[in-house]
């Protein structure tokens, strides 16, 4: 079965740009262009492996977005990888979005082969964490 | 009837003194204003009854006495409805209230008309401290509730609205409240000896207070000052005693002195209230501007805000398109839309290496105007200096490679402890440093090392390249200052935005360490920085606080959660790492694809 992934992200060239790099390593790949979008899309039975989460939009912002999925059952353990184009965020933010998102990136500085890439490994992670429960 | 100058003689006159005197000085201030017209009444009322309370304590007879405690009671039997009036101008009631206030008063006027019967006073006796005490008629006991509920109904008024009051007004009458307890509790002294207690009048010092407190009140309210207030009350008092004595002077000579003491106590009294009032309009100078600071801090701190909106608008607005482009590029130069031919990679390489140029000066100039503005923000985290070193160097072996260069890490002998630092921006540090000396170093060696010496990890990049001369060396930590600038022999090493030493030297600073360099030229160059081993979070705030004024929060130190895994440029979560500062743009291409592996 192909991995899900779903794409917050306002900015269609990138949005585009992920989205082919994620198809050319069989990524079902769903796109929203808010998280008021992704929102509604959630609510439906899709279920995705993984969510690229870009912070800055016109209405509710990504971390807002982050912290409302995170209080869902169904989305509280899905892997999040935040993108940034932003090079600095208030602190307290940073932190908040340390402890909610999986990981953390600026867009400018990964090129979309090592984000498939990493994003791969964080959900194969997380599949091996599952797999394997925890001894200690 | 003979001069006696006794405790009730002398607070009586003092009484009379202080009324009359505000009296006229609050009515002459507006004579047309209700609420002067109402203290004046109010002060003839005190300054009546206090006159002849006065001329009653020098009566030698019995009849001398009976007549001027009923014409004492002519005054004080208006006492309340006065203040009731006062109160009403004050609060602005005199309309809403008018009735009340008139059957006050014409409950007065019937007190008065019983005055002239036993019904008041009904004889005078001697008590323990008096010869002469006037008797409780039958009346009188009901004359003193009416007075008590005519004091006590504009009082509750006066309650009322000073609770839904604030400032200058408040204070006024929180003043009057003050001043007719003060006279209560003086006042109330007066009435034990009528019904035959045997409790002497001593509250009636506390007479002039009240008067005084409430002029006070409506002349000076917009200049209520505690200090002043008291100094003038003293100053008043003082004097109005001196005046007493002098005026019972037994012969010239004493009266000559006293007044010479009058004189001099006033003058001196006067000195003093005056530079206690300049201190006073001093205070309200100072209070007004400190006001006004505050008032400008809180436009400062939204201006803040809105300067660091617009940077996080501006990078993510500049960021956004060269993250497609260069992107797509990378998808392109690495085939991954379809096979090119070697023209047409060699056509696409440069741009993608310009895009990401392009990249790093956005980066670079908003950093420096975060530093500039005292806002860089340092994320500190456990890092593992020793891994962030080799996998910086990973990342540049192919670069170095191509120059010729050998690249190595010269570790300590034993691994070095993990540091509390931004491990991002300190992996910034280290690429840029190596990334300058792969850029001025052809067929050379560059190292890295590390030490401990005096708390403190000392790292050095060193490299066998062309130098730096003496008069490059002062200029280096300077924005847009680059090395070569000037060199026509060299204009590729003119590449670059000028500030990635500026902004890692800033970097350095913030975390408590420095940066420095020793370089000859034609023989190369060592750059160092030094970190301290212990991160003290007091310390580090205290830097923060003299950096920046106003967002003292930003550097206190707080290290993010996970921050080893989740921080934006670790080596981890960003592969490659091409978010370096100022570092040649060919190798982020070339290496991009590369996973650093860690070499510890």
């Amino acid at each position: 079965m192909l991995k899900k992934i779903l794409i917050v992200e306002d900015d269609k060239s990138c949005s585009d740009m992920y989205k082919m790099r994620f198809e050319m390593n069989k990524w079902e790949v769903t796109v929203a262009y808010s998280p008021e979008h992704a929102l509604t899309v959630l609510k439906s039975d899709y279920n995705p492996d993984a969510i690229l989460l870009d912070l800055m939009f016109r209405g509710m912002k990504g971390d807002e977005f982050l912290h409302l999925i995170r209080k869902e059952p169904k989305t509280k353990d899905t892997i999040v990888v935040v993108l940034t184009a932003m090079n600095f965020i208030e602190p307290t933010k940073q932190e908040e979005i340390n402890k909610e998102a999986d990981d953390y990136i600026f867009k400018i500085s990964i090129m979309p082969k090592e984000l498939v890439e990493r994003v791969e490994e964080l959900v194969e992670g997380k599949s091996i964490a599952k797999s394997q429960p925890k001894t200690d | 009837m003979h001069i006696v100058y006794n405790f009730y003689t002398i607070t009586s006159l003092l009484i009379f003194i202080s009324s009359t005197l505000f009296g006229i000085a609050v009515y002459s201030k507006n004579t047309k204003q209700s609420l002067n017209k109402a203290f004046g009444l109010f002060a003839l009322s005190v300054s009546g009854w206090s006159l002849f309370y006065y001329i009653w304590q020098i009566s030698n007879t019995e009849n001398q006495a009976f007549l001027y405690t009923r014409l004492l009671m002519a005054f004080a039997i208006f006492i309340p409805a006065n203040y009731f009036f006062i109160v009403l101008a004050m609060i602005e009631k005199i309309r809403e209230k008018k009735w009340q206030l008139t059957l006050a008063y014409i409950l007065s006027f019937g007190f008065l008309m019983l005055d002239a019967t036993p019904l008041m006073v009904r004889s005078i006796e001697p008590t323990k401290y008096h010869s002469f005490w006037p008797m409780a008629g039958q009346g009188f006991g009901v004359f003193l509730v009416v007075w008590f509920l005519i004091i006590l109904y504009p009082t509750l008024l006066l309650y009322g609205k000073i609770k839904s009051l604030e400032g200058e007004k408040r204070k006024q009458l929180i003043m009057i409240m003050l001043g007719i307890f003060i006279a209560f509790v003086g006042g109330s002294t007066n009435y034990f000896q009528w019904f035959g207690i045997q409790i002497p009048p001593i509250g009636n010092a506390l007479g002039p207070i009240w008067v005084v407190l409430i002029g006070y009140a409506i002349i000076k309210h917009n200049l209520l000052n505690i200090k002043l207030v008291a100094s003038e009350m003293a100053l008043y008092l003082i004097s109005s005693i001196l005046l007493v004595e002098t005026l019972f002077s037994k012969s010239l000579i004493e009266f000559v002195l006293r007044g010479i003491v009058l004189i001099v106590a006033i003058y001196v009294s006067y000195i003093a209230i005056k530079s206690i009032k300049t201190e006073h309009e001093q205070n309200k100078a100072i209070s007004r501007q400190a006001r006004q600071l505050e008032h400008d801090k809180k436009e400062l701190v939204e201006l803040d805000r809105m300067k660091d909106e617009f940077l996080q608008m501006a990078t993510h607005e500049l960021n956004t398109p060269i993250t497609a482009i260069q992107g797509k590029l990378d998808m392109a130069v690495r085939e991954d839309l379809c096979k090119l031919n070697s023209e047409q990679k060699a056509f696409l390489e440069p741009i993608l290496n310009e895009t990401t140029r392009l990249g790093h000066l956005s980066r670079d100039v908003l950093n420096t105007a975060r530093i500039d503005q005292h806002r860089m923000a340092i994320n500190r985290s456990e890092t593992d200096l020793d891994a962030l070193i080799s996998d910086t160097i990973n990342n540049f072996e192919i670069k170095a490679k191509e120059q010729g260069d050998s690249i190595a890490y010269i570790p300590m002998s034993k691994s070095l402890p993990k540091l509390n630092i931004d491990q991002s921006k300190i992996g910034e540090v280290i690429t840029n440093l190596i990334g300058n000396a792969i850029k001025f170093t052809e067929k050379g060696k560059i190292a890295v090392t590390s030490r401990i010496k005096d708390g403190e990890v000392i790292i050095s990049v060193s490299d066998t390249g062309v130098g730096i001369d003496k008069e490059g060396q002062k200029h280096l930590f300077e924005k847009f200052y680059q090395a070569g600038r000037f060199d026509p022999e060299n204009p590729q090493e003119q590449q670059g935005t000028g500030l990635g030493l500026y902004i890692s030297q800033n970097i350095i600073n913030l975390h408590g360490g420095k940066m420095w360099l020793e370089s000859v030229k034609d023989k190369g160059s060592s750059f160092y920085f030094s970190l301290p081993l212990e991160y003290k979070e007091d310390k580090a705030k205290d830097n923060a606080t003299a950096r920046k004024p106003l967002e003292v929060e930003l550097t206190s130190g707080k290290a993010p959660l996970n921050a080893e895994t989740k921080d934006p440029n670790t080596a981890k979560s960003v592969i490659a790492n091409t978010n370096q500062l100022s570092s040649p743009p060919v190798e982020n291409m070339n290496q991009s694809a590369e996973k650093p592996t860690k070499t510890s």
